[in-house]
């Protein structure tokens, strides 16, 4: 049996737990935020060392690397000068069709580069935190993308820390495409690996049997076939990469199929992303 | 309970979270997140008493959730029981073994993420339960124990260093003393 001041402890605790979790959405998330105030030496300090670090390292690199990297940067702008022209061209040419076709004008990305400060405790949730807040102009439900591809959405935003949840948690869903047959689907969690998600709902093609090509809209969808965000829903712009078709496989009782996705980020690595404010 | 320790337990909560939080080393090498606050949990129980548990259940608990999707307030429950649960048996428990800190660790790290968990199945979110997951916990709940007696020795060495530490009494008793007098 308990004893009376185990009684008064675990009444304490029990509602302070009840309290906390009977809070609003909204509020709850206040609160959360006003919490990770207390880590801010943390994040400071990770900071201060990771640029002593970049410092320290910067004075022990050859010179003879330096200028060999440098001759190797030098190469790569001339072509993404050429590469820049060629695009700036293609828009412009864009721009003058649309206008022609009545079309609205796309409106441009701004990035805004942050760094990724805390990760979830959790191992059965996928979020992260990052250096940017309401004051920076991130809101609830901008992409985050790397330049490997999408990594999330801003789930909460607080003055200077917002979090991201990343694709494969089960609160982050995606309507994507499949570049090469333009097949739309929506990218669920696969539960077994972290790597890979689910873009299911495809449309069905013939009736699959194992070993058979599946076949969607006149064209096969096979392993290492592209998908992109479609931009329908509103939520993420068309065309970030997310990543490469594993395998496809009928589902829903043939009703539609549904193919496993290897990510393009490699999500436990993430250290430097970008918030896309459109 | 001593204030200093008390201090001393708050702020190896604040760590444990940090750590968490920000070492990606176990996640990118084992795939999962080691958690350090159900350890604590086990000394604060076997060897503190019961307003630590509240303070860290509190504490930790509300922290860990601040930067986990968890709602807030989940693992304070979890980790609350978990206390309460060894420090009601901790007559039993031979806390200066190490083989009994392991032992409890373990049960310690394997039964709070358990509960919330379970706690989580009845959200509007539920975590899916997969055989991956499962490995991560009970890899948790290994790493979880070995840590253990480590927690233990740390807080032992602390204890040496900044506690007050009686002198050992000495032998000599006036009342023994043999007093030299003229005869």
């Amino acid at each position: 049996m308990l004893r009376k001041p185990q009684y008064i402890a675990l009444l304490i605790v029990a509602l302070a737990g009840l309290i906390l979790l009977s809070l609003p959405e909204a509020a709850a998330s206040r609160v959360k935020l006003a919490v990770t105030t207390l880590f801010l030496p943390l994040f400071g300090a990770t900071e201060t060392t990771q640029a002593a670090a970049r410092r320290a390292g910067n004075t022990i690199v050859p010179r003879s690397d330096l200028i060999r990297e440098l001759e190797q940067l030098r190469a790569e702008k001339q072509k993404l000068e050429f590469n820049l022209a060629q695009a700036q061209e293609a828009a412009r040419e864009n721009d003058r069709l649309r206008r022609l076709a009545g079309l609205p004008s796309r409106p441009g990305w701004k990035l805004k580069p942050a760094r990724v400060i805390a990760r979830d405790p959790a191992n059965w949730w996928r979020t992260v935190f990052i250096d940017l807040g309401s004051k920076d102009g991130v809101r609830v439900d901008l992409p985050v993308v790397t330049p490997e591809g999408l990594a999330g959405r801003v789930s909460a935003v607080g003055t200077t820390r917002s979090q991201v949840v990343l694709l494969g948690d089960q609160t982050c869903r995606v309507a994507g495409m499949v570049r090469e047959t333009a097949e739309n689907g929506i990218v669920i969690p696969y539960a077994p690996d972290p790597s890979i998600v689910t873009l299911t709902y495809l449309s069905r093609g013939s009736a699959v049997k194992p070993g058979q090509t599946i076949t969607t809209s006149g064209l096969e969808l096979k392993p290492g076939n592209h998908v992109l965000t479609s931009g329908l829903g509103g939520v993420f712009p068309a065309g970030i990469r997310i990543g490469e078709i594993v395998d496809v496989r009928s589902d829903g009782f043939g009703l539609y199929q549904s193919a496993r996705v290897r990510l393009a980020v490699n999500l436990n690595a993430l250290d430097h992303v970008w918030v896309v404010a459109q | 309970m001593n204030r200093l320790e008390t201090i001393f337990i708050l702020c190896a909560a604040w760590l444990a979270v940090a750590f968490e939080i920000s070492f990606p080393g176990f996640r990118q090498l084992l795939g999962f997140q080691i958690s350090l606050l159900p350890p604590l949990m086990v000394y604060v129980a076997l060897s503190n008493s019961l307003p630590g548990i509240v303070l860290l259940s509190l504490i930790g608990g509300v922290a860990s959730d601040a930067f986990s999707a968890n709602p807030i307030g989940i693992s304070t429950l979890a980790l609350a029981g978990t206390g309460m649960l060894l420090h009601h048996n901790r007559d039993l428990v031979l806390r200066d073994q190490a083989y009994a800190q392991v032992a409890m660790g373990l049960l310690a790290t394997a039964l709070t993420p358990a509960l919330v968990v379970l706690a989580l199945m009845n959200t509007q979110h539920p975590v899916l339960l997969t055989w991956r997951l499962f490995g991560q916990w009970l890899g948790t709940a290994l790493i979880g124990g070995i840590c253990t007696p480590f927690i233990f020795r740390f807080f032992a060495l602390l204890n040496r260093w900044f506690s007050y530490q009686a002198l050992p009494e000495s032998h000599f008793r006036d009342t023994r003393q043999i007093k030299r007098t003229r005869i």
